[in-house]
Order: structure tokens, then C-alpha cells, then sequence
């Protein structure tokens, strides 16, 4: 080694080539370890799990937690580079006080978002909804509910409450069990440092088999509330691309969900 | 390594495909590191042999995020440990060497082509404390940071950048005297 060398650089910068018979031998050998793994039925994880579900509302909510954290745990058991468990049931407890929900969305189209919704904590029912995005602007109260295509300066008014999602924002982990069990679904629960928040999250994956859908829910582990919610696949009419921010308990601007049709806009009642 | 994370979750739902990327994008930098604690090349070749079947073998008990990097390379410094461990409680009961890893997997030859600066460099690497050798390898090869590294040898943050800058103090002196 020459004095004046970097030793780290020295160190950091030695390459090594390798054997192209041996690459393609060892890696034979990866695939068909992988090929002999999926013919063995897990354990742990699986669509199965759901089917205990019991029938009346009350008990599939308790069951629903009583599932998830017993999958939480077990993967915690099995895993133990993770962090202490993560008690999911914390989760539940703090979006049952969530009364209001600002969320900054992205949709396909890259196009920018934003929604309101104030909820009843008692039912985790929403009552009121407003949702910008792109061209579609919605707005939902207890009577009607108005979906305006900007674009085509057209309002569609449908009687009553439409809701914005197939799950109650405040009851999501709840609702999301049932709506997973029902599609033939998947949840898993592990801890990550995430490197775009800079901190370290729960991270849920949901994958909805028979739907086709599959997204990622991340936790904030002080909060215990969702962060942001990310489809990673999807289908149209299946949602946004990304929930980019959620906040809770925010004040709601006055006026938000009294909406005026524009002036000229085309009226379509639908049934 | 958003990528990695959609990665992991095709090789978790059994995807061949996404193995193979995996296999191909990480082979050659855990070769490097396994060698690089080990000295052995026939032994590296078997952990990292090994650490690819057994994350083949065990998907569905993968639990990591997007930091598929950082969880090989823990992989393979656990069963470099060992390995290293056994070599030295072989060494002080008079036995033979430390045998190479679980891997009874026989590859057609040498997969490693050593090149002669990797060569002199584990040899001078070979003559460290493996505290120090570990410290340097998981922080240069590994893209390790003090934090972590303190944290998989269960030292203080001080004590895995003392045994860094040691190691490498000491790495210069075999190198430079080899050079006069």
C-alpha cells in the first residue's frame, strides 16, 4: 500500500468477480429451496384464520381484535430482530376517540388531494364528508350528497349519506378485519425504520386477494394512529394511490360541507 | 428501497422472479463481506450459499421492511461469528480448523475469483482481533453506521468506533510495512 492511500477507501473500494457456473449452481439451488417452501402450507399466516369470525356485530369486532393481535404476537414470537410487541388494540382504543380526519391524498393521476370527515365517536359512523381531488370534487351530509366533475361543470346528487370508504376511518382496523376476511384477505404487522418519515412505524400489509387490491397502512408507534396509506396495487374505483398525511381531532373550516352548485352546472339526480 | 419493499413482498407471495433480482442484486456484496470477515473463501461461499437458501426456505417468516441490505448483512456477520467462534475454540483444544458453515450443497467449483489486492488486504484483515475486523468490515462493506454496529456487537456506540479506528491504525501499519 502506497503511504498516502485511503485505507477506508482501500477497503470500501475492493471488488470481487465471481464464477458464472457457480452463480447459476447456487442460485438452482435458492429456486428450489423456494419451490419446496410453497408446497408447505404455513402455520402462521393464511386466509383460514379469518373463518373463526363469529356472526353477530358485537362478536366479530372482539374477535376481529382478538385475531389481529394474536397474528401481531405471533409474528413478533417468531420474529425477534423486531422491537417489543406492538399491541394493536392500542390502535383500536385511540381512533375510537377520533371525532375528525384531515387527509392530503394522491391519486393515480398524480393529481392532489384533500379531505375532510367529522365522525360520531360513539358509532365511528362519519356524518359529514368533503373530498377534492383532481376533477372530482364530493361532498356528503346526512341528507344528500353531491359528487361535482369540475371539469365537465356537472353535479351528481344522490339522497343521503354516501360514505367515503368501505371502512369507518375511527373503527378502520376493526371494519379492515372484516372487509379482509371477507375478500379472501391477508394483514401482517411489522416494525421498520421508515426512511421517509425518519422514524420508526408499525407497518401493516393488506393484500385483498380476491379483490386484487393490496396496500400499506404505517402506524406511528407513539401516536398509535395511522400515518399515511399507501395502495400498492389496485383497480379503478378502489380509492386514491396514497393517503399522504392523516391528521385527527382537527378543527373542521366552517362552511366546508354546505355545498353550492355552480352556477350553469349540469344537475343528474341519481336514484 | 421502495423497490426492495415490493420486492420482498413478491418473494414473500412465492415470486421466483423476484428471488432471482434479489439473488442478483446482493450476491457479490455479501461474498465480499463474508470474505471479508472470514478470510476463508470456501467458507464464505457456503454462508452466503447458506443465507440464500435460508431465506428461500422461510418467506413467509420474513418480517422486515424495506432494508433487505441491512438484513443480509446481518445474516451473514451472525454466521460469520459463529463460524469464527468455533475456529477458535477448535484452535484451543488442539483440533483442526473450523469446518465450513451448515451448507452440505456442493457447487460445481470455486464460486469467488479472488483478485490479488482483495488477497493481500484479507490477509492483512486476517491479522486483526475480529472485534476490529468486524467493525470495519460491517461499517465499510456493510454500509453499517456506528449505532448499528454497536448494537450487533452489544457495545457502546464509543467502544465500536474505538475498535474501528483501532483496527484500521493498525490495518495501515501491516499494509505500509508490506509496501516498504
Amino acid at each position: 500500500m502506497k503511504p498516502s492511500e485511503n485505507i477506508e477507501e482501500l477497503i470500501a473500494g475492493v471488488r470481487l468477480e465471481t464464477n458464472t457456473k457457480a452463480d447459476k449452481a447456487v442460485l438452482d439451488d435458492v429456486l428450489n429451496t423456494l419451490e419446496t417452501s410453497k408446497n408447505k402450507k404455513s402455520a402462521t399466516l393464511g386466509p383460514n384464520i379469518w373463518r373463526i369470525i363469529m356472526k353477530s356485530r358485537m362478536t366479530k369486532l372482539a374477535a376481529a381484535a382478538v385475531i389481529i393481535v394474536a397474528v401481531a404476537f405471533s409474528i413478533n414470537l417468531l420474529d425477534k430482530t423486531t422491537a417489543p410487541a406492538y399491541a394493536v388494540e392500542q390502535t383500536i382504543q385511540a381512533m375510537r376517540s377520533v371525532s375528525s380526519v384531515h387527509a392530503y391524498c394522491t391519486d393515480w393521476d398524480n393529481s392532489q388531494g384533500e379531505s375532510w370527515a367529522q365522525i360520531n365517536p360513539e358509532t365511528g359512523e362519519e356524518e359529514y364528508h368533503y373530498s377534492d381531488q383532481g376533477n372530482l370534487l364530493i361532498v356528503a351530509t346526512p341528507e344528500v350528497t353531491y359528487f361535482y366533475h369540475k371539469d365537465k361543470n356537472r353535479v351528481r346528487i344522490q339522497k343521503g349519506y354516501v360514505p367515503a370508504s368501505e371502512v369507518r376511518i375511527s373503527r378502520f382496523f376493526e371494519d379492515m378485519a372484516m372487509w379482509v376476511q371477507e375478500h379472501d384477505g391477508e394483514l401482517e404487522f411489522h416494525r421498520q425504520f421508515d426512511e421517509d418519515l425518519q422514524k420508526e412505524v408499525i407497518m401493516v400489509h393488506v393484500t385483498m386477494s380476491v379483490q386484487g387490491a393490496e396496500f400499506i397502512v404505517r402506524i406511528d408507534t407513539q401516536t398509535k394512529l395511522p400515518i399515511n396509506i399507501e395502495s400498492i396495487k389496485s383497480k379503478p374505483g378502489q380509492g386514491v394511490k396514497r393517503v399522504d398525511q392523516l391528521e385527527y381531532n382537527v378543527s373542521i373550516p366552517e362552511g366546508i360541507f354546505d355545498f353550492e352548485i355552480p352556477e350553469g352546472a349540469e344537475i343528474v339526480n341519481i336514484p | 428501497m421502495f423497490e426492495d419493499k415490493l420486492l420482498i413482498w413478491k418473494f414473500r407471495r412465492g415470486d421466483a422472479d423476484a428471488l432471482r433480482r434479489i439473488y442478483a442484486g446482493y450476491k457479490d456484496d455479501l461474498l465480499r463481506l463474508a470474505t471479508a470477515l472470514l478470510s476463508r473463501t470456501s467458507v464464505a461461499e457456503d454462508i452466503v450459499h447458506d443465507v440464500f437458501l435460508d431465506l428461500a426456505g422461510s418467506r413467509e417468516k420474513l418480517r422486515l421492511g424495506g432494508n433487505l441490505k441491512g438484513y443480509l448483512t446481518i445474516c451473514v456477520a451472525n454466521r460469520a461469528r459463529n463460524v469464527n467462534k468455533t475456529a477458535r475454540i477448535r484452535k484451543s483444544v488442539g483440533l483442526d480448523e473450523a469446518q465450513s458453515a451448515a451448507s452440505s450443497a456442493k457447487r460445481p467449483e470455486q464460486w469467488i475469483i479472488y483478485n490479488e489486492r482483495f488477497r493481500r488486504l484479507n490477509e492483512a484483515l486476517d491479522e486483526l482481533p475480529y472485534e476490529q475486523r468486524e467493525a470495519i468490515i460491517l461499517h465499510l462493506h456493510g454500509s453499517m453506521t456506528f449505532k448499528a454496529v454497536a448494537g450487533f456487537q452489544a457495545v457502546s456506540i464509543n467502544t465500536a468506533q474505538s475498535r474501528y479506528r483501532y483496527g484500521l491504525e493498525k490495518l495501515r501499519s501491516i499494509l505500509d510495512s508490506e509496501a516498504e
